[in-house]
């Protein structure tokens, strides 16, 4: 098993355009780690600089100790299971997982032997005599999987696989990914934009917005403790609520939402003491199901009050959506549950629950000590 | 109305599908015939008696096996070498980012647009000053690899995905393993269609051959049939049985690729 260091890598295009900026991450050995975020963020740019498939400006890429910047993407004994899958078209399913194993030169027993072996791991034994074309997208990716398993490489990247599959194949492909990533105990580095992948497939998640590590922490880290406005609102769906305003010392502490008649006070004591000392220009931020939707006040929780704009029964769960004059808000609640529209209706919160973030967007974590 | 449009097309393809085949056909009739230009009239020289010995008379004497075997040697060499050679530039060009891609581009573009009749002159002394006159190089080597090869190649390349490159690259293959292995079998339908078109060009090729042998010996076979044009007859009987063996591979492939050919033409058209 082999552990992976990338060291203040920056990858910046003949074009100026800086597609990596200053990445550094620390993987185990033997560690599942997801690079999420948005489209052209560089989690692919960074794999593809892990595989060797393209330069790197500066910084250092390590397997074990060994620094590898210069070496081969051939000599680098990597495995990597493309989005579209990529395999030799003009190549059965046989001669599709037994190539890298051909180009290492291995007896043709072994590479029979070797291949069977994984078509029974990713269940292709039936239909080893086929080509691509005749295999639907799962099988195709179950191929591109056996090909990435085929000459045990160190280290597994993974270039959003699950991407062009349908989403009942995806989550039945997750759980094997997962499942065999457990068996063989390999490094892997799996790049995906879909924040549900990421939550349930990583041990670690390196979160990214335009070139830039947001951060990196386990999947309940980065829910529920998200070290900026970025992470908060890219983790989670329907994403986190966001109110931007001030605090008003009249009449306790209350927060007063910008050109909207949407306030609420804050009883959070660590709060209090941060605020007591000035009022400045901030953003808070709730996640959906913190908000309590009641025709009337609950006793001891910070509250507003707006009218349902909104409701979608989902059968789990209920979204309600309501609006400020800035911004479209929601709340969830469990199972089905009956609201009225347009009328006026009580958002209640522990303000315990809220995140705080400066104007820059990033969190506010010790009050007292600001 | 309808009916009558329908109509005006049928009757538009029956006569151009007349023009190509008349040709043709007319021929295979004069082939057949023995000393035609002395039947006169379309009517006489269809209605005479059908005889195969200007074919067999072509194939016995006239050298017709040397001309034949020498078309076969140089054109298949010439398709070999543009397989090679234009799918190693037209990759290249595809694929290597380097700063003089668009220079070497555009002169292989521009060597297009040259006409072929400009570069006849220094070819042929080109030919006499390496001693190549009357050897099969002067009819090879030149042609090896042609700009619209490269052209058709790199287009198509461009069009493929680069993952697969990539993955052959992870797998642990080298760049010739690549382009060999991987490349040039996705390639297929395209150098089907270059192999053909050059196998064509080159089976037909009269006037550099011309130019560059004067011996039996390496004529090929549009050079062959002119020894039928004498300067005060010409042969039809046996000039028509030549062409009618010279254009028998040509049809013969045609029917074996023609669904390669066309696919070929519209490769990249459509998403698969």
């Amino acid at each position: 098993m082999t552990k992976v260091l990338i060291d203040n890598v920056t990858k910046i295009y003949p074009n100026g355009n800086k597609a990596v900026d200053n990445v550094s991450i620390d993987i185990d050995a033997g560690e599942f780690v997801v690079l999420v975020g948005p489209s052209g963020c560089g989690k692919s740019t960074l794999l593809r600089m892990i595989a060797g498939l393209e330069d790197i400006s500066s910084g250092n890429i390590f397997f074990d100790d060994q620094i590898v910047n210069d070496t081969l993407a051939k000599h680098r004994d990597i495995g990597m299971v493309f989005q579209n899958y990529a395999l030799y078209p003009h190549l059965n399913v046989f001669d599709n997982i037994a190539f890298p194993l051909k180009i290492k030169n291995e007896s043709k027993d072994n590479i029979k032997h070797r291949v069977e072996e994984i078509a029974e791991l990713v269940g292709l034994s039936d239909l080893l005599r086929r080509k691509p074309k005749e295999l639907s997208g799962g099988q195709r990716q179950r191929v591109a999987l056996g090909r990435a398993i085929a000459k045990q490489p160190k280290v597994f990247l993974f270039d959003e696989p699950l991407s062009n599959l349908d989403a009942k194949l995806r989550v039945q492909m997750r759980t094997e990914i997962i499942n065999l990533q457990k068996k063989l105990g390999t490094t892997s580095i799996y790049v995906t934009h879909d924040q549900v992948e990421a939550m349930t497939m990583g041990s670690k998640i390196v979160l990214m917005n335009q070139g830039v590590v947001q951060q990196i922490d386990s999947p309940d880290g980065i829910y529920s403790n998200p070290s900026n406005i970025f992470t908060a609102g890219f983790i989670g769906s329907p994403q986190m609520n966001f109110f931007e305003g001030k605090i008003s010392r009249e009449k306790g502490f209350r927060f007063i939402e910008n050109n909207s008649n949407i306030e609420f006070e804050i009883e959070n004591s660590e709060f209090n003491n941060y605020l007591a000392k000035e009022i400045k220009k901030i953003k808070f931020g709730v996640r959906p199901e913190m908000i309590k939707v009641s025709d009337s006040i609950i006793p001891n929780m910070s509250y507003f009050k707006s009218k349902i704009i909104n409701i979608e029964y989902l059968g789990h769960e209920t979204l309600i959506y309501f609006k400020t004059n800035t911004v479209l808000l929601c709340a969830r609640v469990t199972g089905r549950q009956e609201f009225a529209l347009d009328k006026d209706t009580y958002f209640c919160f522990d303000s315990s629950n809220l995140l705080a973030f400066d104007a820059k967007g990033d969190r506010i974590y010790n009050w007292e000590k600001e | 109305m309808k009916a009558l449009t329908k109509i005006s097309i049928y009757l538009i393809l029956i006569f151009v599908a007349i023009a190509m085949i008349f040709p043709m056909a007319w021929m295979i009739i004069l082939s057949l015939k023995e000393y035609p230009e002395s039947l006169g009239g379309f009517f006489n020289i269809i209605f005479s008696d059908y005889t195969i010995k200007n074919y067999s008379e072509a194939l016995v004497s006239d050298s017709f096996d040397i001309y034949f075997s020498n078309s076969l040697i140089v054109a298949f060499f010439v398709t070999l070498g543009n397989i090679i050679f234009c799918l190693m530039a037209g990759y290249a060009l595809a694929r290597r980012n380097t700063k003089f891609n668009t220079l070497i581009w555009l002169s292989i573009l521009g060597v297009i647009i040259i006409p072929h009749h400009v570069v006849m002159i220094p070819l042929y002394r080109l030919i006499v000053e390496f001693g190549w006159i009357n050897t099969y190089y002067a009819l090879i080597v030149p042609w090896l690899v042609t700009p619209f090869g490269i052209f058709l190649i790199r287009q198509y390349i461009i069009t493929l995905p680069r993952d697969i490159e990539d993955a052959a690259r992870i797998d642990g293959a080298g760049e010739w393993y690549i382009l060999f292995r991987v490349v040039a079998p996705l390639c297929k339908p395209i150098l089907t269609v270059l192999a053909i078109y050059t196998f064509l060009g080159n089976w037909n090729s009269f006037l550099m051959p011309f130019l560059l042998t004067n011996e039996i010996d390496y004529r090929t076979l549009p050079v062959g049939l002119t020894f039928y044009l004498g300067k005060q007859s010409i042969d039809w009987g046996h000039l028509m049985a030549g062409a009618g063996m010279s254009a028998l591979p040509i049809i013969i492939l045609f029917i074996f690729f023609q669904k390669k050919i066309i696919n070929g033409l519209t490769a990249g058209a459509l998403k698969e």
